[in-house]
């Protein structure tokens, strides 16, 4: 015997997180008008809420859910959306098949965008009847999956094996019976439900009900055996399951939970066996039935239709049979309760529905006298109702439950369920027509298109607000930049000035050396010393002095001059005492006489009174070099000095943009503390949130701020003015304040730290106590910044800097520390604004290319969701007399016609083109390559196949998770899909029927796609 | 065979009233409901198909289990032929009553209105 009672497993078990969890018992009982699921009985007895027995009375045209029933229905439906976020996490493509389009659709509508089961929509949906018939529906269905899987477990047990399953009994060679605990339900009850009843909080918003209500209400009538669609890969063996699949879901127990406990869960092996093979090679239902139950089916291995056993070849990977076998009794008790909450008498229950057609033991399907089986019922009367093989009524004596006129009651059931089909179909229609419940999905579209066109709002906020604002920071940007260049420049000016004062200084000192006489023999060291010297060679008598410039030796030049010229009338006087006119010799005789004998005499005193004049020349010249000199340096330092007193060009406007980043910086990160002080939280606005967060979160925590502000409780101090609203962000001078203090945060992580975050003691001396302004430190000299603390000094009366005493070497380092960080400030911030505008800027990029791709996704899905119509039109063409053309893996020549240079240059095979052309008509179109571009970037090649893929169930694998050795074949590419397809077409195993599923499928894809953006 | 949305319409069974006011409106629908309408139209007459497929895949095995069916590699595809045919000649025979039917209307309308003329 093997035991799977709830604390021991007949085969490897790991726990499951999350079927129960903990929490307070609470709940809030709801009611709905009874009509609403039931048909309306006006038999004047009324149903005992507590005991759903009938008492004489009036019927009660209200029903009402206990609480502790919708924290079951909670519990089942949080633990079914786990199990689904799980699929669709690691197998997405499971719920992309049209089999689980309505999984598909009730997990988007009752799960939070982080994927988790969201209460507030689930409290929400079981607001709504149809929430509650959709629920058991799901819980019909799930608890069909387990009973089949533990089924598996029991079947696989192994005779002699002291861990086989207890209470196992064979009925006939082909049904087993796996016993439950007497007691286990009560047990169960105590220990798992009554704990473990969770609070209901208040809810808000709601959870509409779409194509995924109308895909479960289908589901009520089209029967369990809808779920085990068996795709377009059935073969003619796995088609038998179509038959087992219900028998194998539905007997799992008889009337009521009572029989349940007493005979236990029974499963007809043969049914088993055949829904082990089929699930076995479907690997989509298999992966869902693992994700749902814990069990794989590829542990187990069909010996024969009645044997199954666990294969050896592999470790078992099933999981938590005893949880399911809880789960299974909690979930056929959930059931219960909620039919007889709503007032179905419990002896009208089967375990689960449609029991009743397979094996007769009441006479009647169950009679849970919902709508949707009250519908079934009245048709499938209509239709003549359950028969036996002699054609007998069950009330007539002769009928025989044993021997089912089975087919015909099949055929006549399903005829019936047809017809209610069209019936819910035509309620569908109408409420959508006449009271516009259901989502609008299209208009939708169109308003998140118009939000993301040139004009809209989205596109508004996200590109062009930020492209005004990198234009303005621009602005501001130049102006540091013109700043710090005009800086330089002063600085280089300023340099080249001192350069030439200096190099004039220099000459003129050297110049000044160069001049030397006996009193200065070294050389003078003060040109205007020097002048006098060169001055006194020119003086007469006693002061004329000798000087030596340059080494040239030149003596005093009058009294030379003046010796020449005794020396020359000495000289002439003594030619003509030796040569004395004779007498009455006439004049100009003796001075043609003598004359020749005085020009040589006169030559040589002429040349040397001319050696005389250069040395004069040579003085006056050196003179006026020295002067020269001079003259330029006082011409270089009064330009010096000019430029000096000049104003910086654009440092007015510089100067308030820097002290304005500091100041916005000072004003936002202020909210943290404000808001603290204030009892509200704190907004996350901190200097690392202003380095790690987007420009929008920035702004939107301020806006959640002031909200929160404005929200604050009378007792906490009433409402408050903190932080800006969010309509204040259309104005730029707010926006420009969050991006100057993002900028100013940025800077202030710029090394060094005494740039911006942490200044110098001495940048600070400067500007609180030295009474000097950044601007000033960054654009003076050492020389004039010692001149303006001086004077503040004085100012001050000597509280204040230094007198001129006190300019020394230590406060000359303390004031160029200054002029350091003030530079340092400049930079950084500069630099940082600079680094935040390229930041916006690829965020408007990023922004712009987000939009854009998202329009252009939404454009696709308006396309096609404008298109349904003839897509579903066209899809209801394709036969095999055409599938050639749709599946045509031929590369299109760059030489057909039909083709355009775009679709050539693609290098596609021509069937792609041809389901592109069917959903979205684009050859028509004036625009046909721009479309045709868009189309490509959208629904690329692999992206479709990988749609028809799923849709189809063609089994392709992705190449990402193909094994090692997959056939190529078999690899998921755009050709692989279109041979798969033709292929099956030709077989027969699709059809226009599923091609058009397929492209809803698609379609749908796109919707919802659209709706998420 | 080319189907449209408004020609399954013709084909579902619903009360006439309704199905005759469903196919004036629908081309003037609003776009969410033409959209929405569209999707369960034809969710729905395949789910008939389905079913259908269901029906005769069962009666089928059934056969087999009588030794009137042949469980080859053909089976499936005999059925779902099977049920295509018949889907299809319920598919025309609905078309071209909601046709006649409309016809029929149409007409009875002219004559009344040159009843109420003359």
């Amino acid at each position: 015997m093997v035991d799977i009672s709830p604390t021991e497993v007949a085969v490897q078990s790991k726990a499951r997180p999350g079927t129960y969890r903990p929490s307070a018992p609470s709940g809030e009982s709801i009611q709905f008008k009874r009509n609403i699921f039931l048909q309306t009985e006006r038999t004047g007895a009324r149903t005992n809420e507590k005991t759903s027995k009938r008492e004489k009375g009036v019927e009660s045209p209200f029903i009402t859910l206990s609480g502790e029933l919708r924290t079951q229905y909670t519990t089942f439906l949080e633990g079914y959306l786990r199990n689904l976020r799980d699929v669709n996490r690691d197998n997405p493509a499971v719920l992309r098949t049209a089999n689980h389009r309505h999984d598909r659709e009730i997990l988007q509508r009752l799960t939070n965008a982080a994927g988790e089961p969201d209460e507030a929509k689930i409290q929400e949906f079981l607001k709504q009847p149809e929430g509650w018939m959709i629920a058991t529906q799901v819980l019909e269905y799930q608890t069909a999956l387990k009973i089949f899987s533990l089924g598996l477990v029991a079947a696989a047990r192994k005779p002699n094996d002291p861990k086989e399953l207890r209470d196992v009994t064979m009925i006939g060679n082909d049904v087993i019976r796996i016993g439950v605990e007497q007691g286990i339900l009560n047990r169960f009850y105590q220990e798992k439900i009554v704990p473990h009843l969770r609070s209901i909080a208040k809810v808000a918003g709601t959870a509409g009900l779409s194509t995924g209500a109308y895909a479960y209400l289908g589901s009520a009538v089209a029967g369990i055996v809808n779920f085990f669609n068996p795709g377009a890969e059935m073969t003619p063996e796995q088609g038998a399951l179509l038959a087992a699949a219900i028998p194998a879901a539905i007997m799992g127990g008889k009337r009521s939970l009572d029989s349940l406990i007493r005979d236990g869960i029974t499963v007809d092996l043969r049914q088993s066996s055949r829904t082990l093979t089929y699930m076995r090679n479907n690997p989509t239902e298999a992966t869902f039935v693992k994700a749902m139950t814990g069990i794989d089916v590829n542990d187990f291995q069909v010996v024969n239709p009645t044997r199954i056993i666990a294969r050896n070849d592999r470790a078992l990977e099933s999981t938590h049979v005893a949880e399911m076998k809880t789960e299974i009794v909690q979930a056929l008790y959930t059931r219960q309760e909620f039919y007889t909450s709503i007032g179905v008498p419990i002896e009208r229950l089967d375990a689960l529905p449609e029991q009743f057609l397979y094996r007769y033991d009441t006479g009647q399907m169950e009679q849970t006298g919902t709508r949707w089986q009250s519908r079934i019922q009245e048709a499938f009367r209509r239709e003549g109702g359950i028969l036996d093989a002699g054609g007998n009524r069950p009330s007539d004596p002769l009928f025989d439950a044993n021997n089912l006129a089975t087919e015909d009651n099949l055929r006549r059931f399903m005829r019936a369920r047809r017809r209610v089909i069209v019936e819910m179909t035509q309620d569908l229609v109408r409420r959508e027509v006449e009271q516009k419940e259901l989502p609008e999905a299209k208009k939708a579209v169109d308003e998140k298109i118009t939000q993301r066109g040139e004009t809209g709002e989205v596109r508004r906020q996200r590109v062009d607000q930020l492209n005004t604002d990198q234009t303005a920071l621009q602005t501001e940007l130049t102006s540091l930049q013109t700043y710090e260049t005009d800086l330089t420049k002063r600085g280089t000016r300023r340099d080249e000035l001192d350069r030439q004062v200096n190099v004039a200084r220099n000459e003129l000192t050297a110049a000044s050396q160069r001049i030397s006489s006996a009193t200065m023999p070294g050389g003078y060291a003060n040109y205007l010393e020097a002048i006098a010297a060169l001055q006194r060679v020119f003086q007469e008598g006693a002061g004329a002095r000798r000087v030596t410039v340059d080494g040239r030796i030149i003596s005093p030049t009058t009294n030379r001059r003046i010796r020449l010229e005794e020396e020359r009338a000495t000289l002439i006087q003594n030619v003509r005492t030796a040569n004395p006119q004779r007498a009455g010799e006439p004049d100009n005789v003796y001075n043609a006489r003598i004359t020749p004998l005085l020009t040589p005499i006169n030559l040589r005193i002429d040349r040397r009174l001319a050696v005389v004049d250069e040395d004069v020349t040579f003085i006056n010249e050196t003179i006026a070099s020295l002067r020269s000199l001079q003259t330029t340096i006082q011409t270089r330092q009064t330009e010096l000095a000019n430029h000096e007193a000049s104003s910086v060009p654009n440092a007015e406007q510089a100067v308030q943009n820097l002290d304005q980043m500091g100041r916005d910086f000072a004003t936002v990160t202020a909210l943290e503390a404000a808001a603290v002080a204030a009892g509200l939280a704190a907004p996350g606005l901190t200097e690392a949130d202003l380095l790690a967060q987007p420009y929008g979160e920035i702004a939107r925590r301020i806006n959640a701020l002031h909200a929160a502000g404005r929200a604050r409780l009378a007792a906490a101090g009433g409402p408050i003015t903190i932080g800006w609203p969010e309509q204040d962000n259309a104005q730029q001078d707010i926006r420009l304040r969050v991006h100057r203090t993002m900028a100013e945060a940025r800077a202030r992580r710029l090394p060094p730290a005494s740039a911006v975050a942490a200044p110098s003691a001495d940048f600070t001396a400067a500007i609180n106590d030295w009474r000097l302004s950044e601007h000033q430190l960054r654009s003076h000299t050492v020389e004039e910044l010692f001149r303006l603390i001086n004077a503040e000094n004085t100012r001050s009366g000597g509280a204040r800097g230094w007198d001129a005493a006190n300019n020394n070497a230590a406060n000359q380092a303390r004031v160029e520390q200054a002029i350091a960080d003030a530079r340092g400030r400049l930079d950084r911030r500069r630099q940082a604004l600079d680094e935040h505008i390229t930041s916006l800027r690829q965020t408007t990029q990023e922004r712009g290319g987000q939009t854009q791709r998202e329009l252009d996704n939404l454009n696709l899905a308006k396309a096609l969701m404008d298109r349904q119509g003839e897509i579903f039109n066209a899809a209801s063409e394709m036969s095999v007399l055409n599938i050639n053309r749709f599946t045509s893996t031929e590369i299109v020549p760059n030489t057909d016609a039909d083709f355009t240079p775009a679709e050539w240059n693609a290098g596609y095979e021509q069937g792609y083109f041809e389901l592109i052309n069917l959903l979205f008509d684009y050859r028509v179109q004036t625009d046909r390559e721009a479309r045709f571009r868009q189309i490509q970037a959208q629904l690329p090649p692999l992206r479709l196949a990988g749609l028809l893929n799923d849709s189809l169930g063609l089994r392709l694998i992705d190449p990402a998770t193909a094994p090692p050795g997959t056939a190529a074949t078999r690899i998921l590419t755009l050709p692989n899909v279109l041979d798969t397809v033709r292929s099956q077409f030709n077989r027969g195993r699709l059809s226009s029927w599923e091609m058009r599923g397929a492209f809803s499928d698609i379609i749908n894809t796109y919707r919802d796609q659209a709706l998420a953006t | 065979m080319k189907m449209a949305t408004k020609d399954i319409i013709k084909v579902l069974p619903f009360d006439p009233e309704f199905k005759s006011k469903l196919l004036s409106d629908f081309d003037t629908l609003d776009p969410d409901q033409k959209f929405t309408i569209e999707q369960i139209v034809w969710d729905a007459y395949y789910a008939l198909y389905q079913l259908k497929l269901e029906e005769n895949l069962q009666l089928a095995l059934a056969r087999a289990g009588k030794n009137k069916e042949s469980l080859d590699d053909t089976l499936y595809k005999r059925v779902r032929e099977q049920t295509e045919q018949e889907m299809q000649e319920e598919y025309v025979k609905g078309t071209t009553q909601a046709d006649l039917s409309a016809t029929r209307d149409t007409i009875q309308s002219m004559i009344k209105s040159k009843k109420g003329i003359s």
